[in-house]
């Protein structure tokens, strides 16, 4: 390589294309999967242990349209089997993007968004009811750090859906940015609530930095007087390719660990809730065969009393309480 | 007495000489490809396995070295289009379009499976990550290099080792990466480089894998990622495009 090697170059480049033109014709994707798998569990310690199995097919269809560059349109629907049949489909995601300027992005329709900086637990995900309204998103660069405006209304919290009120309108707002080597944010969420529509309050600020190798991140929730803070830290490694997360708020502490080697991927999780001590391990392998089929196995186990918080969280896939299972499970999956 | 101390007062001095100009030869290295300006461009990145086959992605690369930001976006294959990453600072995220969320990622993982790592696309710092151990010159292929054997002073880098090959241009033609034992874990090539402007900025990158590879026909082959640079700008790039929003835009 280095015995002939070409000249480097030099002299004028030549007129630059649009890296991301950010316009295509109308494209159709989708994805689909089927599943099946067996289990054996207990829902009590004294209850004899039972035979489980499960099928279900999931599958979407997005359609997505950019014909300018300053706008896009988007939609997807999906469907799963529920019993034996399949559940009528849904709108998943249906919005229209428009960049003011090529600085200001609006969304507006129905869209799924995150904010939050937990990784096992996200009590601070102050938009976890946007995916299920319509909304307004506006996200503009300010300062050099990003600032995000939204607002939407879910049809389920207000009195007249066809004529819903500045009131029962849920507002949010975030900002955020680095200094140095802090990453910092902070959010907020209200309501001025209505009659039989109840005000809202929601507050949360975050900070992170990456200490030792490791992300270390705290995040303090005020909800209406309450505070629930947040801590974490998440340490991945290279060769092979581990992923270890450590989160406490003031209601759980967990800790999750992921291995990679190959196609393989084994894995720990575990959630303790601190009011009752009650809690759940799950250790699992997934084992990636080819690029359509995956095979998962996973040992759940839950401990502490029937009325514990764990124990009411944890359901089979007949919805059930589970106290403890093994089962296996085959994927295929494709997208298209 | 007298001659131990002026021994060590000698020592003392050619070390830190050394280490003046050893910091002043990283400075010039890293000066040559950071850009003062915005810096954009497309890249075919092409990862070989041995007995697995080649495959391909594009992406496009957007860097503004003065903040210590990049974005880079996947536009091909269709199956990963829209993923994308976010390097402001110390912060690298990595944007999926299926969950539509942001998860914090580490500049020491590989990039999309392949043999680069997401540090291989952040501004050059060897002044600021390593310090200069040793030093000869020595030939390789129609260039005359300098060979520098580099330490981490911190562990924030990739790799802890590095022994780079510089030309008189001060441009970095190859570099093997060790690991804290001595370990040889991968070896980078850039035998071309493009100017633009008053800097230069690699056409092609070959990265070999030290580790993985596999024996075809009694010969161990590495596995290799090619990075083809091509489009190349320096004009100023819109501050959107260095926010989570413009990545939550472009995606699929």
């Amino acid at each position: 390589m280095f015995e002939d090697p070409d000249e480097d170059l030099v002299g004028p480049v030549a007129a630059v294309v649009p890296l991301v033109s950010n316009t295509s014709p109308v494209t159709v994707s989708g994805e689909s999967s089927v599943s099946s798998g067996v289990s054996v569990g207990q829902a009590d310690w004294r209850a004899p242990p039972e035979l489980g199995g499960a099928f279900s097919i999931e599958g979407s269809l997005s359609v997505d349209a950019r014909l300018d560059t300053r706008f896009r349109a988007h939609a997807t629907i999906g469907a799963e089997t529920s019993g034996q049949g399949f559940t009528a489909p849904v709108l998943e995601e249906a919005f229209v993007d428009y960049t003011l300027g090529d600085t200001i992005v609006f969304r507006a329709g129905r869209q799924s968004l995150s904010w939050g900086q937990g990784r096992l637990f996200n009590p601070a995900d102050l938009v976890e009811d946007v995916d299920e309204s319509l909304s307004i998103k506006m996200f503009a660069p300010v300062f050099g750090n990003g600032l995000t405006l939204i607002g939407w209304a879910n049809a389920a919290n207000v009195a007249n859906a066809t004529r819903p009120t500045w009131r029962e309108f849920v507002y949010a707002a975030q900002y955020s940015g680095n200094l140095g080597p802090l990453g910092w944010g902070l959010a907020a969420r209200v309501r001025r609530g209505a009659e039989a529509i109840w005000a809202e309050r929601e507050a949360s600020g975050f900070l992170r930095s990456v200490v030792a190798g490791a992300d270390v991140y705290t995040e303090l929730l005020w909800n209406s007087g309450e505070w629930e803070p947040l801590f974490g830290l998440y340490k991945e490694l290279s060769d092979p390719r581990v992923r270890a997360s450590l989160e406490a708020t003031s209601r759980q502490v967990g800790a999750a660990v992921k291995v990679s080697v190959g196609s393989v991927h084994p894995g720990l999780r575990w959630v303790q809730y601190l009011a009752d001590h009650s809690g759940e391990a799950v250790v699992g392998v997934e084992w990636e065969v080819d690029n359509l089929t995956k095979v998962t196995w996973g040992v759940p186990l839950v401990y502490g009393g029937t009325t514990s918080a764990a124990y009411r969280e944890a359901t089979d896939d007949r919805g059930g309480q589970q106290r403890w299972a093994i089962g296996v499970n085959v994927t295929l999956s494709a997208r298209f | 007495m007298r001659l131990t101390v002026l021994f060590l007062v000698a020592i003392l001095g050619v070390g830190q000489a050394w280490g003046i100009e050893g910091i002043d030869l990283l400075k010039a290295i890293d000066a040559q490809v950071t850009f003062g300006t915005d810096f954009s461009a497309q890249y075919r990145i092409t990862q070989d396995r041995p007995g697995e086959g080649v495959s391909r992605q594009t992406i496009a690369l957007f860097r503004r070295d003065r903040e210590d930001k990049f974005t880079i976006v996947i536009l091909d294959p269709p199956v990963d289009q829209g993923k994308g990453y976010l390097k402001v600072g110390n912060n690298l995220w990595f944007y999926d379009p299926e969950d539509r969320r942001f998860v914090l990622t580490s500049a020491k993982d590989r990039f999309q499976n392949s043999n680069a790592r997401n540090s291989d696309f952040t501004r050059s710092s060897l002044a600021s990550d390593y310090r200069i151990v040793s030093t000869r010159q020595e030939k390789l292929g129609k260039f005359d290099t300098q060979v520098l054997d580099l330490e981490a002073t911190g562990d924030g880098v990739t790799f802890p080792k590095t022994r780079i090959w510089v030309t008189a241009d001060n441009l970095l033609r190859k570099k093997e990466d060790r690991s804290l034992s001595g370990q040889l874990l991968r070896v980078t090539a850039i035998p071309q480089y493009q100017q633009l402007g008053d800097r230069w900025v690699p056409v092609r990158v070959v990265i070999a894998d030290q580790l993985r590879g596999r024996e075809v026909e009694g010969v161990f082959r590495s596995e290799t990622t090619t990075l083809e640079m091509s489009h190349p700008s320096n004009k100023p790039v819109s501050d959107l495009v260095f926010t989570q929003g413009y990545l939550e835009k472009v995606s699929r």
